[in-house]
């Protein structure tokens, strides 16, 4: 079951929390794409969904490894300037500081979720524990 | 889902949908699958597929790692620009063949 909170406050807004399963990533992911559609925002529309798959499913898959309920948060909002994608968990995080930004050398299966988020975002942003990021976009990119 | 039999040891397998982390367990059976009856020469056919993410990018590495010690082969073919830019800056070119829409 998701609890649902989506306003508008000078911009486009969408504020979710949902159950840790990629099904409702999916689902999550379909309803920005027909928020940014609505609001003249295509031209993004590739890197953001990008950008949500990976922050949710690192969310679903690292974050909420273990856990009965497991929940995410995911805030979606867009100005005249940014795009901002925000996905919290409740795990214990990662040690972001330690992660490579590039993609791996040779025929590795793992390691491009942080090469993709240096890729389509402008700014990467961790809190201390790893458990919540903030991807940024500039809308005139 | 569609393999299609091109010649022996050949396959080709079109995703339906996007190849993300909740796709990926049903496309890695089907890959699987393919390689099990004898597949060598695999082609993973992205003309319907609009995004790929990580896990996606690294089921297509395993199935290459897997051809390519069975001396086979993998090629992607039907990707979106935006998928053969991605591809490229993900270095994937230098292990398989790339084909854009």
């Amino acid at each position: 079951m998701s609890t649902a909170t989506a306003v508008k406050v000078r911009g486009v807004r969408l504020r979710r929390t949902v159950a840790a399963d990629l099904s409702a990533v999916d689902e999550l992911c379909a309803q920005v794409r027909r928020l940014m559609t609505e609001n003249d925002l295509g031209a993004h529309a590739f890197a953001i969904q990008l950008l949500l798959h990976e922050a949710l499913a690192n969310a679903v898959v690292h974050g909420s490894e273990g856990m009965a309920e497991g929940r995410v948060r995911c805030e979606f909002r867009a100005g005249r300037r940014w795009i901002v994608i925000e996905v919290a968990d409740d795990g214990p995080g990662f040690d972001w500081r330690r992660a490579s930004a590039a993609p791996p050398e040779g025929a590795a299966t793992n390691g491009r979720g942080l090469p993709i988020y240096a890729l389509f975002a402008d700014r990467v942003e961790f809190n201390e524990r790893g458990n919540r990021v903030v991807l940024r976009r500039r809308v005139d990119r | 889902m569609v393999t299609s039999e091109t010649q022996v040891g050949a396959a080709v397998l079109k995703v339906d949908g996007d190849l993300t982390a909740a796709a990926a367990p049903r496309v890695r059976a089907q890959m699987r699958e393919a390689m099990a009856s004898g597949t060598k020469a695999l082609v993973v056919d992205l003309s319907g597929t609009e995004i790929v993410d990580s896990a996606g990018i690294g089921l297509l590495i395993a199935a290459h790692n897997s051809l390519s010690r069975a001396g086979g082969s993998l090629e992607v073919v039907g990707l979106s620009k935006d998928l053969a830019d991605l591809f490229r800056s993900m270095r994937l070119d230098r292990h398989f063949t790339l084909q854009t829409r």
